[in-house]
Protein backbone atom coordinates (compact mmCIF):
# COMPACT_ATOMS: atom_id res chain seq x y z
CA UNK A 1 0.00 0.00 0.00
CA UNK A 2 1.67 3.34 -0.95
CA UNK A 3 2.65 5.30 1.83
CA UNK A 4 0.84 9.32 2.14
CA UNK A 5 3.43 10.81 4.79
CA UNK A 6 5.09 13.37 3.29
CA UNK A 7 3.15 13.63 0.66
CA UNK A 8 0.79 16.20 -0.11
CA UNK A 9 -3.15 15.50 0.95
CA UNK A 10 -5.93 17.33 -0.97
CA UNK A 11 -8.46 18.77 1.47
CA UNK A 12 -10.22 22.22 1.65
CA UNK A 13 -9.14 23.22 5.45
CA UNK A 14 -7.96 26.10 6.65
CA UNK A 15 -4.40 25.32 6.50
CA UNK A 16 -5.13 23.82 3.36
CA UNK A 17 -5.79 27.68 2.77
CA UNK A 18 -2.63 29.16 4.30
CA UNK A 19 -0.18 30.32 2.09
CA UNK A 20 2.72 28.33 1.96
CA UNK A 21 5.31 31.19 2.41
CA UNK A 22 3.40 31.55 5.89
CA UNK A 23 2.90 27.75 6.77
CA UNK A 24 7.15 27.28 6.13
CA UNK A 25 7.94 30.63 8.42
CA UNK A 26 5.34 28.53 10.90
CA UNK A 27 7.60 25.57 10.65
CA UNK A 28 11.07 27.32 10.95
CA UNK A 29 9.58 28.49 14.22
CA UNK A 30 8.40 25.68 15.76
CA UNK A 31 11.48 23.49 14.62
CA UNK A 32 13.29 26.20 16.26
CA UNK A 33 11.47 25.79 19.88
CA UNK A 34 12.54 21.75 19.21
CA UNK A 35 16.39 22.83 19.51
CA UNK A 36 16.42 22.35 22.95
CA UNK A 37 15.21 19.25 25.60
CA UNK A 38 12.38 21.55 27.49
CA UNK A 39 8.87 19.65 28.83
CA UNK A 40 6.98 23.37 28.62
CA UNK A 41 8.25 23.92 24.61
CA UNK A 42 7.30 20.11 23.97
CA UNK A 43 3.96 20.55 25.97
CA UNK A 44 3.08 23.55 23.64
CA UNK A 45 4.42 21.84 20.28
CA UNK A 46 2.12 19.03 21.08
CA UNK A 47 -1.13 20.65 22.20
CA UNK A 48 -0.11 23.03 18.91
CA UNK A 49 0.29 20.10 16.57
CA UNK A 50 -2.91 18.23 18.03
CA UNK A 51 -4.85 21.70 17.44
CA UNK A 52 -3.38 21.77 13.79
CA UNK A 53 -4.07 17.98 12.95
CA UNK A 54 -7.72 18.45 13.82
CA UNK A 55 -8.03 21.52 11.64
CA UNK A 56 -6.10 19.65 8.47
CA UNK A 57 -9.30 17.89 8.26
CA UNK A 58 -6.48 15.02 7.21
CA UNK A 59 -7.89 11.44 7.74
CA UNK A 60 -5.63 10.61 11.08
CA UNK A 61 -6.05 6.88 11.03
CA UNK A 62 -4.27 6.73 7.23
CA UNK A 63 -1.31 8.76 8.68
CA UNK A 64 -1.23 7.01 11.76
CA UNK A 65 -0.73 3.64 9.82
CA UNK A 66 2.18 5.09 8.08
CA UNK A 67 3.70 5.93 11.53
CA UNK A 68 4.75 2.33 12.61
CA UNK A 69 7.76 1.97 11.01
CA UNK A 70 8.61 5.48 12.77
CA UNK A 71 7.05 3.57 15.96
CA UNK A 72 9.28 1.31 15.75
CA UNK A 73 12.33 3.21 15.31
CA UNK A 74 11.12 5.90 18.28
CA UNK A 75 11.03 2.75 20.47
CA UNK A 76 14.34 1.19 19.16
CA UNK A 77 15.95 4.73 20.28
CA UNK A 78 13.70 4.87 23.44
CA UNK A 79 15.47 1.63 24.37
CA UNK A 80 18.61 1.98 23.88
CA UNK A 81 19.07 5.29 25.58
CA UNK A 82 17.21 3.77 28.89
CA UNK A 83 20.11 0.74 28.68
CA UNK A 84 23.45 2.60 27.73
CA UNK A 85 22.68 5.70 29.51
CA UNK A 86 24.61 5.58 33.02
CA UNK A 87 22.33 6.63 36.50
CA UNK A 88 20.72 5.09 39.16
CA UNK A 89 18.51 2.17 38.49
CA UNK A 90 14.36 1.77 38.19
CA UNK A 91 14.01 1.11 41.98
CA UNK A 92 10.87 -1.05 41.15
CA UNK A 93 12.60 -3.13 38.60
CA UNK A 94 16.29 -3.36 40.54
CA UNK A 95 17.48 -6.37 38.19
CA UNK A 96 16.21 -4.82 34.60
CA UNK A 97 19.79 -2.68 33.66
CA UNK A 98 18.31 0.21 32.58
CA UNK A 99 18.39 3.88 34.39
CA UNK A 100 16.08 6.54 34.86
CA UNK A 101 18.35 8.85 33.83
CA UNK A 102 17.83 7.14 30.61
CA UNK A 103 14.59 6.89 30.63
CA UNK A 104 14.28 10.54 30.83
CA UNK A 105 16.36 11.11 28.50
CA UNK A 106 15.11 8.48 26.14
CA UNK A 107 11.29 9.88 26.45
CA UNK A 108 12.61 13.39 25.77
CA UNK A 109 14.49 12.48 22.92
CA UNK A 110 11.64 9.94 21.15
CA UNK A 111 9.10 13.06 22.04
CA UNK A 112 11.26 15.83 20.18
CA UNK A 113 11.71 13.42 17.35
CA UNK A 114 7.69 12.30 17.16
CA UNK A 115 7.21 16.45 17.46
CA UNK A 116 9.66 16.95 14.36
CA UNK A 117 7.92 14.13 12.51
CA UNK A 118 4.09 15.54 13.15
CA UNK A 119 5.16 18.47 11.78
CA UNK A 120 7.15 17.69 8.98
CA UNK A 121 4.53 15.49 7.74
CA UNK A 122 1.18 18.09 8.39
CA UNK A 123 3.17 20.40 6.52
CA UNK A 124 3.85 18.06 3.95
CA UNK A 125 0.62 16.94 3.96
CA UNK A 126 -1.17 20.60 3.49
CA UNK A 127 1.63 22.24 1.05
CA UNK A 128 1.28 21.74 -2.40
CA UNK A 129 4.99 20.32 -3.70
CA UNK A 130 4.64 23.25 -6.30
CA UNK A 131 3.66 25.86 -3.58
CA UNK A 132 6.59 24.64 -1.93
CA UNK A 133 8.76 25.15 -4.62
CA UNK A 134 7.60 28.27 -4.99
CA UNK A 135 7.76 29.16 -1.58
CA UNK A 136 11.79 28.38 -1.85
CA UNK A 137 12.41 29.86 -4.87
CA UNK A 138 10.61 33.38 -3.42
CA UNK A 139 12.86 32.92 -0.29
CA UNK A 140 16.18 32.15 -2.16
CA UNK A 141 15.59 35.05 -5.07
CA UNK A 142 17.49 38.21 -3.06
CA UNK A 143 20.57 35.34 -2.89
CA UNK A 144 22.97 36.27 -6.20
CA UNK A 145 24.26 33.37 -8.52
CA UNK A 146 21.45 30.62 -7.09
CA UNK A 147 19.28 29.06 -9.04
CA UNK A 148 16.52 29.27 -7.50
CA UNK A 149 13.91 27.57 -9.49
CA UNK A 150 15.91 25.00 -9.46
CA UNK A 151 16.68 24.44 -6.33
CA UNK A 152 12.98 24.45 -5.63
CA UNK A 153 12.44 21.58 -8.01
CA UNK A 154 15.47 20.34 -6.12
CA UNK A 155 13.78 20.07 -2.66
CA UNK A 156 10.15 18.71 -3.62
CA UNK A 157 11.75 16.06 -5.65
CA UNK A 158 13.49 14.95 -2.67
CA UNK A 159 10.78 14.92 -0.69
CA UNK A 160 8.48 13.13 -3.39
CA UNK A 161 12.01 10.32 -4.02
CA UNK A 162 11.90 10.05 -0.29
CA UNK A 163 9.04 8.70 0.25
CA UNK A 164 8.76 6.29 -3.31
CA UNK A 165 11.97 4.86 -2.20
CA UNK A 166 10.91 3.89 1.60
CA UNK A 167 7.83 2.12 -0.59
CA UNK A 168 10.55 0.89 -2.53
CA UNK A 169 12.74 -0.32 0.12
CA UNK A 170 9.77 -2.18 1.76
CA UNK A 171 8.82 -4.40 -1.84
CA UNK A 172 12.24 -5.03 -2.16
CA UNK A 173 13.43 -6.33 1.17
CA UNK A 174 9.59 -8.50 1.19
CA UNK A 175 11.29 -9.97 -2.38
CA UNK A 176 14.33 -10.51 -0.86
CA UNK A 177 12.55 -12.28 2.19
CA UNK A 178 10.41 -14.08 0.26
CA UNK A 179 13.51 -16.09 -1.28
CA UNK A 180 14.67 -16.50 2.07
CA UNK A 181 17.42 -14.11 1.58
CA UNK A 182 16.84 -12.62 4.73
CA UNK A 183 19.15 -15.60 6.50
CA UNK A 184 21.96 -14.46 4.79
CA UNK A 185 23.81 -12.48 6.70
CA UNK A 186 26.80 -11.25 4.89
CA UNK A 187 26.93 -7.86 4.15
CA UNK A 188 28.50 -7.68 0.73
CA UNK A 189 26.04 -9.97 -0.19
CA UNK A 190 22.56 -8.24 1.32
CA UNK A 191 24.05 -5.19 -0.32
CA UNK A 192 23.81 -6.87 -3.59
CA UNK A 193 20.57 -8.55 -3.25
CA UNK A 194 18.89 -5.57 -1.60
CA UNK A 195 20.50 -2.08 -2.12
CA UNK A 196 21.31 -2.94 -5.86
CA UNK A 197 17.78 -3.74 -7.20
CA UNK A 198 16.99 -0.25 -4.73
CA UNK A 199 19.27 1.64 -6.61
CA UNK A 200 18.32 0.41 -9.98
CA UNK A 201 14.35 0.55 -9.39
CA UNK A 202 15.21 4.23 -8.30
CA UNK A 203 17.47 5.09 -10.98
CA UNK A 204 14.36 3.99 -13.59
CA UNK A 205 12.06 6.39 -11.58
CA UNK A 206 14.24 8.92 -11.82
CA UNK A 207 14.50 8.47 -15.52
CA UNK A 208 11.05 8.62 -15.95
CA UNK A 209 10.61 11.64 -13.78
CA UNK A 210 13.24 13.27 -15.78
CA UNK A 211 11.32 12.48 -19.14
CA UNK A 212 8.18 14.12 -17.51
CA UNK A 213 9.55 16.58 -17.09
CA UNK A 214 11.23 17.28 -20.57
CA UNK A 215 7.99 16.31 -22.11
CA UNK A 216 7.10 19.09 -19.72
CA UNK A 217 9.20 21.69 -20.98
CA UNK A 218 10.71 22.63 -17.53
CA UNK A 219 12.44 25.74 -18.12
CA UNK A 220 14.07 27.41 -15.16
CA UNK A 221 14.73 31.00 -15.97
CA UNK A 222 10.70 31.26 -16.29
CA UNK A 223 9.98 34.33 -13.29
CA UNK A 224 7.92 33.24 -10.32
CA UNK A 225 4.64 34.62 -10.25
CA UNK A 226 3.01 34.56 -6.28
CA UNK A 227 0.60 36.38 -5.07
CA UNK A 228 0.85 39.42 -2.57
CA UNK A 229 0.78 37.79 0.87
CA UNK A 230 -2.26 38.93 2.21
CA UNK A 231 -2.53 40.49 5.74
CA UNK A 232 -5.13 37.93 6.87
CA UNK A 233 -2.87 35.14 6.15
CA UNK A 234 0.12 36.84 8.15
CA UNK A 235 -2.22 37.20 11.40
CA UNK A 236 -2.02 33.29 12.47
CA UNK A 237 1.80 33.67 12.21
CA UNK A 238 1.86 36.93 14.72
CA UNK A 239 -0.13 34.73 16.63
CA UNK A 240 2.45 31.56 16.96
CA UNK A 241 5.59 34.38 17.19
CA UNK A 242 3.84 36.03 20.29
CA UNK A 243 2.57 32.96 22.09
CA UNK A 244 6.35 31.62 21.39
CA UNK A 245 7.91 34.86 22.29
CA UNK A 246 5.51 34.94 25.72
CA UNK A 247 6.44 30.97 26.64
CA UNK A 248 9.96 31.94 25.85
CA UNK A 249 9.88 34.95 28.46
CA UNK A 250 8.81 32.76 31.00
CA UNK A 251 11.39 29.89 30.44
CA UNK A 252 13.85 32.90 31.06
CA UNK B 1 16.45 22.86 -20.28
CA UNK B 2 18.14 20.25 -21.67
CA UNK B 3 17.74 16.79 -20.78
CA UNK B 4 21.34 16.22 -19.88
CA UNK B 5 21.37 18.99 -17.53
CA UNK B 6 17.33 18.05 -16.47
CA UNK B 7 18.41 14.40 -15.88
CA UNK B 8 21.36 15.74 -13.42
CA UNK B 9 18.65 18.04 -11.72
CA UNK B 10 16.49 14.50 -11.29
CA UNK B 11 19.67 12.34 -9.99
CA UNK B 12 20.67 15.06 -7.42
CA UNK B 13 17.84 15.01 -6.00
CA UNK B 14 17.42 10.93 -5.74
CA UNK B 15 21.44 11.06 -4.21
CA UNK B 16 19.51 13.66 -1.28
CA UNK B 17 16.54 11.65 -1.00
CA UNK B 18 18.98 8.24 -0.75
CA UNK B 19 21.15 9.96 1.79
CA UNK B 20 18.12 10.54 4.02
CA UNK B 21 16.41 7.41 3.71
CA UNK B 22 20.10 6.38 4.68
CA UNK B 23 19.93 8.64 7.71
CA UNK B 24 16.83 6.49 9.20
CA UNK B 25 18.93 3.63 9.64
CA UNK B 26 21.39 4.26 12.38
CA UNK B 27 22.78 3.60 15.89
CA UNK B 28 23.16 5.62 18.47
CA UNK B 29 26.17 5.71 19.56
CA UNK B 30 27.10 8.51 22.24
CA UNK B 31 27.46 12.12 20.40
CA UNK B 32 28.15 11.13 16.91
CA UNK B 33 25.71 8.21 15.62
CA UNK B 34 26.83 5.56 12.89
CA UNK B 35 24.24 6.07 9.77
CA UNK B 36 23.98 4.80 6.06
CA UNK B 37 23.96 8.23 4.90
CA UNK B 38 27.92 8.22 4.32
CA UNK B 39 27.58 5.29 2.18
CA UNK B 40 25.38 7.53 -0.10
CA UNK B 41 27.30 10.90 0.32
CA UNK B 42 30.47 8.58 -1.34
CA UNK B 43 27.88 7.25 -3.83
CA UNK B 44 26.98 10.77 -4.95
CA UNK B 45 30.46 11.64 -5.66
CA UNK B 46 31.20 8.52 -7.34
CA UNK B 47 27.74 8.82 -9.97
CA UNK B 48 27.25 12.39 -9.97
CA UNK B 49 30.58 13.78 -9.85
CA UNK B 50 32.03 16.96 -8.28
CA UNK B 51 29.75 19.41 -9.34
CA UNK B 52 26.26 17.33 -9.14
CA UNK B 53 27.82 15.54 -5.89
CA UNK B 54 28.41 18.83 -4.32
CA UNK B 55 25.07 19.93 -5.60
CA UNK B 56 22.64 17.11 -4.42
CA UNK B 57 24.62 16.84 -0.65
CA UNK B 58 23.86 21.01 -0.64
CA UNK B 59 20.51 19.99 -1.86
CA UNK B 60 20.29 17.43 1.22
CA UNK B 61 21.28 19.86 3.75
CA UNK B 62 19.22 22.64 2.77
CA UNK B 63 15.91 20.26 2.84
CA UNK B 64 17.23 19.23 6.58
CA UNK B 65 17.60 22.90 7.10
CA UNK B 66 13.72 23.83 6.38
CA UNK B 67 13.00 21.46 9.00
CA UNK B 68 12.01 18.32 7.23
CA UNK B 69 13.35 15.16 9.42
CA UNK B 70 15.89 14.12 7.05
CA UNK B 71 19.26 14.12 9.46
CA UNK B 72 20.66 10.70 11.98
CA UNK B 73 17.68 9.50 13.45
CA UNK B 74 14.79 11.62 12.06
CA UNK B 75 16.45 14.85 13.00
CA UNK B 76 15.69 18.09 11.14
CA UNK B 77 15.61 21.99 11.12
CA UNK B 78 18.91 25.02 11.36
CA UNK B 79 19.87 24.18 15.05
CA UNK B 80 21.37 21.05 14.15
CA UNK B 81 24.38 22.64 11.99
CA UNK B 82 25.47 24.26 15.33
CA UNK B 83 25.28 20.87 17.27
CA UNK B 84 28.26 18.77 17.74
CA UNK B 85 27.23 16.66 14.02
CA UNK B 86 27.41 20.17 12.33
CA UNK B 87 31.21 19.29 10.99
CA UNK B 88 29.71 15.97 9.80
CA UNK B 89 26.78 17.66 7.64
CA UNK B 90 29.10 20.12 6.08
CA UNK B 91 31.88 17.42 5.53
CA UNK B 92 29.09 15.65 3.14
CA UNK B 93 29.61 18.34 0.92
CA UNK B 94 33.43 18.78 0.86
CA UNK B 95 33.35 14.15 0.73
CA UNK B 96 31.14 14.10 -2.11
CA UNK B 97 32.83 16.81 -4.30
CA UNK B 98 36.29 14.74 -2.95
CA UNK B 99 34.90 11.76 -4.34
CA UNK B 100 33.46 13.02 -7.31
CA UNK B 101 36.55 15.16 -8.08
CA UNK B 102 38.86 12.61 -7.54
CA UNK B 103 36.99 9.33 -9.50
CA UNK B 104 36.37 11.81 -12.67
CA UNK B 105 40.25 11.74 -13.14
CA UNK B 106 39.20 8.37 -14.77
CA UNK B 107 36.17 7.07 -14.76
CA UNK B 108 35.81 3.74 -14.44
CA UNK B 109 39.28 2.82 -13.00
CA UNK B 110 39.40 0.60 -9.71
CA UNK B 111 42.73 2.05 -8.09
CA UNK B 112 40.65 5.72 -8.37
CA UNK B 113 37.51 4.83 -7.41
CA UNK B 114 38.98 3.38 -3.92
CA UNK B 115 41.36 6.64 -3.79
CA UNK B 116 37.96 8.66 -3.94
CA UNK B 117 36.31 7.19 -1.55
CA UNK B 118 39.37 6.91 0.89
CA UNK B 119 39.70 10.51 0.58
CA UNK B 120 36.07 11.21 0.55
CA UNK B 121 35.64 9.40 3.80
CA UNK B 122 38.54 11.23 5.50
CA UNK B 123 36.78 14.51 4.64
CA UNK B 124 34.14 13.86 6.47
CA UNK B 125 36.33 13.50 9.41
CA UNK B 126 38.35 16.38 7.83
CA UNK B 127 35.22 18.78 8.73
CA UNK B 128 33.61 16.39 11.64
CA UNK B 129 36.06 16.05 14.24
CA UNK B 130 37.47 19.78 14.80
CA UNK B 131 33.68 20.57 15.20
CA UNK B 132 32.60 18.37 17.50
CA UNK B 133 36.07 19.10 19.53
CA UNK B 134 34.75 22.67 18.99
CA UNK B 135 31.54 22.39 20.12
CA UNK B 136 31.63 19.67 22.99
CA UNK B 137 34.76 20.88 24.44
CA UNK B 138 36.36 17.70 24.18
CA UNK B 139 40.47 17.16 24.30
CA UNK B 140 41.83 16.07 20.57
CA UNK B 141 42.41 12.85 21.99
CA UNK B 142 38.79 12.00 23.42
CA UNK B 143 37.04 14.02 20.34
CA UNK B 144 39.06 11.12 17.96
CA UNK B 145 38.15 8.34 20.30
CA UNK B 146 34.49 9.23 20.00
CA UNK B 147 33.92 10.76 16.43
CA UNK B 148 36.58 8.26 14.42
CA UNK B 149 37.41 5.07 15.99
CA UNK B 150 34.10 3.48 16.56
CA UNK B 151 33.13 4.33 12.82
CA UNK B 152 35.75 3.04 10.95
CA UNK B 153 34.93 -1.05 10.43
CA UNK B 154 31.59 0.49 8.76
CA UNK B 155 33.46 3.08 6.88
CA UNK B 156 35.44 0.83 5.41
CA UNK B 157 32.43 -1.19 4.65
CA UNK B 158 30.65 1.34 3.22
CA UNK B 159 32.91 2.40 1.30
CA UNK B 160 33.71 -0.90 -0.17
CA UNK B 161 30.06 -1.43 -0.99
CA UNK B 162 29.63 1.99 -2.34
CA UNK B 163 32.20 1.26 -5.08
CA UNK B 164 30.72 -2.00 -5.79
CA UNK B 165 27.27 -0.11 -6.01
CA UNK B 166 28.84 2.57 -8.07
CA UNK B 167 30.68 -0.02 -11.05
CA UNK B 168 27.16 -1.82 -10.93
CA UNK B 169 25.05 1.25 -12.01
CA UNK B 170 27.59 3.44 -14.25
CA UNK B 171 26.16 1.66 -17.30
CA UNK B 172 22.68 1.80 -16.29
CA UNK B 173 23.58 5.77 -16.13
CA UNK B 174 25.61 5.42 -19.07
CA UNK B 175 23.13 3.68 -21.46
CA UNK B 176 20.46 6.15 -19.69
CA UNK B 177 22.60 9.39 -20.99
CA UNK B 178 23.89 7.56 -24.48
CA UNK B 179 19.99 7.07 -25.22
CA UNK B 180 18.94 10.59 -25.06
CA UNK B 181 21.80 11.89 -26.90
CA UNK B 182 20.24 9.87 -29.53
CA UNK B 183 16.82 11.07 -28.97
CA UNK B 184 18.41 14.07 -29.80
CA UNK B 185 20.48 14.07 -32.44
CA UNK B 186 17.14 12.07 -33.94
Amino acid sequence: MARIALHYFPGNSLLHHWDARCKFFGLLMMTATLVQSNIAWFTFDSILLIGLLFLSKLPLRQFLRDFWIWAIFLFALFFFQAFFTPGLRVSFFPWLPISLEGIYLGGLTCWRLALILGYAVLFTAVTRPRELRDTLAWLLKPLPFLPERRIGLMVSLTLRFFSIILDEAEEVRLAHKARLGDQNKNPFRKAKFLALPLLRRSLSRAEEVTLALAAKGFRDDLPIHLSKLPFSHLVPLFILLGSLMIIGWYQL
Amino acid sequence: MPIEKLRMVVLASLMAALTAVGAYIYVPLGPVPIVLSTLFVILSGLLLGSRWGLASMGLYLLVGAIGIPVFAGGKGGVAHFFGPTGGYLFGYILASWITGFVSERSPGRWILDILAVVIGSLAIYGLGVPWLKLVTQMSWTKALIVGVVPFLIGDVLKAAIAIVLARSVRPILKRQMSMSTIDNEK
